[in-house]
């Protein structure tokens, strides 16, 4: 059986439709329908903020990642009081077995292939100073953090001086889910 | 995640079978449905208690949250750093009367749905000496459009910079702004008189939908961020009191920010301060509020709806240039004892 008059349409109407077209851009077959959907998934930044901390110690910021996601990037920011030290500022993230939830079963250990650390040098007194780690495929390796699994961003100040605002955070990519 | 490959690919002046079109429509309005069923997305606002005093107000001990549209909370996780052993911490949903604005309440905070219709317990934890601990909650809760809210804690002792505690709450927002029509999974008769017509029809429905699944106007994805400070002075604006949020991909091109939802908490002993709050992509835009005079602590709350000047399309958040920045602080002498600012993004 055979749709006789349906010849009439050009094979290329369809496949514009469906995935034969060749084109790995285009923006109306289906061939790309799960690369727009992922491109425009959801993208949002947990933060920390801390006033003033002082030079050798730790703000640390716990969460549960909400959904698959993939780190898109880390930053810090810094307000430094006084002029003494020009050291340090380091923020790593690393994967935590949480176990010390205290009425929950042990939530299932991170999936990150290293830790990540980054470190922003202060230079000068009150300014403004930042720096931001990016994922890429050399030296930053992409990470991806898994739902339900919990993750420790902790910043260190090893600038030598107190810092008069610190502030931290990192901005994932989830993907959409049903439930 | 699906690779949209088909079935059957056709050729030029092929004679189209109705078997192999069908098993590609189908194949086609399954890919599109499962793209629109994944209609929802999490994000996760975070609550700092940092520097609350067991003895503070109520008004210093509470955030009020007020959502542009209805999201669901599905589960609240709670972290505490170094409580001593046997303090408890309770976190409360605070149902009554809430910003007072120097003569009386003008504000009331609702009741979540799917929980009690008063002031409820939401999570408490007990200091254990270690160095983390966490409790969580998962209960399902709904904050509707519009209304405002509030969470409390109560205290058993200062929380400092390192006696620390903070409320993660999970918030699971639904993309679409209206729900989308799913795409016809039947096949195509093939027996009209008029086949062609059947199969440009079908065709062109499947396009509708799939680009309706995908469809930028469709990317509704909410998203909030919450900035405290303690202690606002005078401070020129550049050098204190200024949050930093990175850019949003630059791949959303209907990137907005929807509601910047600020309040200010103002000491007993100050009677009257103009508020600045300046917010912008690296250069800040001017924006005030003046906290009325009085003399009890009391809790301004404002609403930029929409902000323009927080969001454009260009927003990296990879580039540190496109970062979007929030300042608060005062333009007159004397100290606010609280300010924050919950910034909703979409």
């Amino acid at each position: 059986m055979t749709i006789v008059d349906a010849q009439m349409i050009l094979a290329a109407d369809l496949n514009a439709l469906f995935d034969a077209s060749g084109s790995a851009t285009s923006s109306s077959t289906l061939q790309n329908i799960a690369a727009e959907n992922q491109k425009n998934a959801n993208i949002y930044c947990l933060n920390r903020y801390e006033g003033a901390v002082t030079n050798t110690s730790s703000v640390s910021y716990r969460f549960v990642c909400a959904d698959d996601s993939e780190v898109v990037a880390i930053g810090v920011v810094s307000h430094k009081a006084s002029a003494a030290g020009t050291g340090a500022i380091t923020v790593t993230l690393d994967g935590k077995q949480a176990n010390e939830f205290n009425d929950l079963p042990t939530i299932p250990h991170l999936f990150l292939a290293d830790s990540i650390s980054m470190s922003l040098t202060t230079t000068a007194a009150t300014t403004k100073e930042t720096a931001r780690y990016t994922p890429d495929n050399g030296t930053n390796p992409r990470q991806v953090l898994l739902a339900g699994s919990v993750y420790d961003l902790v910043a260190t100040n090893n600038s030598g001086a107190t810092l008069d605002q610190l502030h931290f955070f990192i901005t994932l990519r989830c993907f959409r889910s049903k439930e | 995640m699906k690779i949209g490959k088909v079935p059957y690919n056709f050729f030029k002046d092929e004679v189209l079978d109705p078997r192999r079109l069908n098993a590609n429509f189908k194949d086609a309005a399954r890919k599109i449905n499962s793209t629109i069923d994944k209609r929802h997305c999490h994000s996760t606002l975070t609550l700092p208690f940092r520097l609350t005093g067991a003895s503070d107000s109520a008004e210093l001990r509470r955030f009020i949250i007020k959502p542009p549209v209805n999201v669901d909370i599905i589960s609240a996780h709670l972290v505490g750093h170094n409580l001593a052993d046997g303090d408890e911490y309770k976190i409360q949903w605070f149902v009554g009367n809430i910003e007072y604005d120097g003569s009386g309440y003008d504000g009331v905070a609702a009741a979540p749905d799917n929980g009690p219709s008063a002031t409820w317990d939401y999570i408490t934890m007990t200091g254990d000496g270690t160095a983390t601990q966490e409790e969580m909650n998962a209960r399902n809760l709904r904050l509707r459009a519009d209304s405002k809210y509030a969470i409390s804690v109560t205290a058993a002792a200062d929380l400092t910079s390192t006696k620390d505690l903070y409320l993660n709450l999970l918030i699971r927002t639904d993309r679409f702004a209206s729900t989308p029509t799913r795409a016809e999974v039947d096949g195509i008769d093939g027996s009209a008189t008029d086949s062609a017509s059947e199969v440009t029809t079908r065709r062109d429905s499947l396009q509708t939908s799939r680009d309706n699944s995908v469809s930028s106007s469709n990317q509704n994805m909410l998203k909030a961020q919450c900035f405290v400070a303690r202690a606002v002075d005078n401070t020129t604006l550049s050098n204190k009191w200024t949050f930093y949020t990175s850019g949003v991909d630059t791949d959303n091109d209907t990137y907005s920010v929807s509601r910047l939802f600020y309040a200010v908490t103002q000491a007993a002993s100050v009677t009257q301060s103009t508020v600045e709050v300046k917010f912008g992509v690296s250069t800040l835009t001017s924006a005030s509020i003046v906290t009325p005079s009085g003399s009890l602590e009391q809790t301004v709350t404002v609403d930029e709806s929409p902000v323009v000047a927080l969001g454009s399309a260009s927003g990296d958040p990879t580039d540190e240039a496109q970062d979007r920045i929030i300042g608060i602080r005062l333009t007159s002498s004397g100290t606010v004892a609280r300010a924050y600012a919950i910034l909703w993004t979409i």
